[in-house]
């Protein structure tokens, strides 16, 4: 990865490839940049507001447990639209695993601070999905179905 | 954009501003934590301004809460935008919070 803490490669007006340093100060810009993409694709502010919770989440996830905090860890995302029309966002980190015994959503009736990203990101988006398999690190798939509001 | 306070009476009213997430919601943390330490009992959150907040901001309102209960004092939080009460609604956190509609509703109903 070059010097730069964010790259993008606008491959197609449907599909957008980032590139960043795992850095909490970055969630905002990628915020921006999946409202500006979802919008440009043709989904409705609620969707937009949905999809940005979702990756921001997502990103905080990957930052505190997949790099615990090391700022220099590598995340690549890919936005793009499929034949449906419906958003997918890539999310490739290099960082630990998790285990998947313990990605369950916490239960709403504790009132207490932490474990409310898994849950809005499932709540928020039609599709969650990680895969494991990677020799590094983790590939979690996101994906928002347009007009489909749940 | 850093929180401002102002004082009605004996209300405390604290006003975050603009997107609260991981990055940033320690200084709502600490300007909530500071007035708890200076005596306020009366704390009110006015969100008007708050556009976005993540379940790390969400957190700092748990804290606060749980803070504000353990120094005895009232907590409170109003005028919160349409995308910011849905993230409540989803959580299910508006059943633990006292939320209201606006901050003259809010201050008339601490006791």
């Amino acid at each position: 990865m070059s010097e730069k803490p964010l790259e993008v490669r606008e491959v197609s007006n449907q599909e957008l490839q980032i590139t960043l340093v795992s850095r909490n100060e970055l969630i905002r810009e990628l915020r921006q940049k999946v409202k500006f993409f979802a919008k440009q694709q043709g989904f409705d502010d609620e969707e937009v507001f949905d999809v940005q919770l979702a990756l921001n989440e997502a990103l905080a996830n990957v930052i505190e447990h997949a790099y615990q905090g090391d700022q220099n860890g590598r995340i690549d995302i890919k936005f793009h639209t499929d034949q449906n029309g419906d958003l997918v966002i890539v999310i490739k980190d290099y960082g630990q695993k998790a285990d998947p015994e313990c990605l369950k959503s916490r239960s709403l009736d504790e009132f207490r601070e932490g474990g409310l990203g898994l849950y809005l990101m499932e709540k928020l988006m039609d599709v969650v999905q990680f895969d494991f398999s990677q020799e590094d690190g983790t590939v979690l798939t996101l994906i928002k179905r347009k007009h489909c509001h749940k | 954009m850093e929180p401002t306070i102002e004082k009605q009476n004996d209300v405390t009213i604290i006003r975050p501003a603009g997107e609260i997430d991981t990055h940033n919601c320690d200084s709502l943390k600490d300007v909530i934590q500071k007035a708890l330490k200076s005596g306020a009992k009366r704390l009110l959150i006015d969100m008007s301004q708050v556009s976005y907040l993540d379940s790390a901001a969400l957190g700092v309102l748990v804290s606060g809460f749980k803070s504000a209960r353990e120094s005895r004092a009232q907590f409170k939080l109003a005028n919160m935008q349409p995308p910011v009460a849905k993230i409540f609604q989803l959580t299910r956190l508006s059943k633990f919070f006292d939320i209201h509609q606006n901050s003259d509703e809010a201050i008339a109903s601490f006791k």
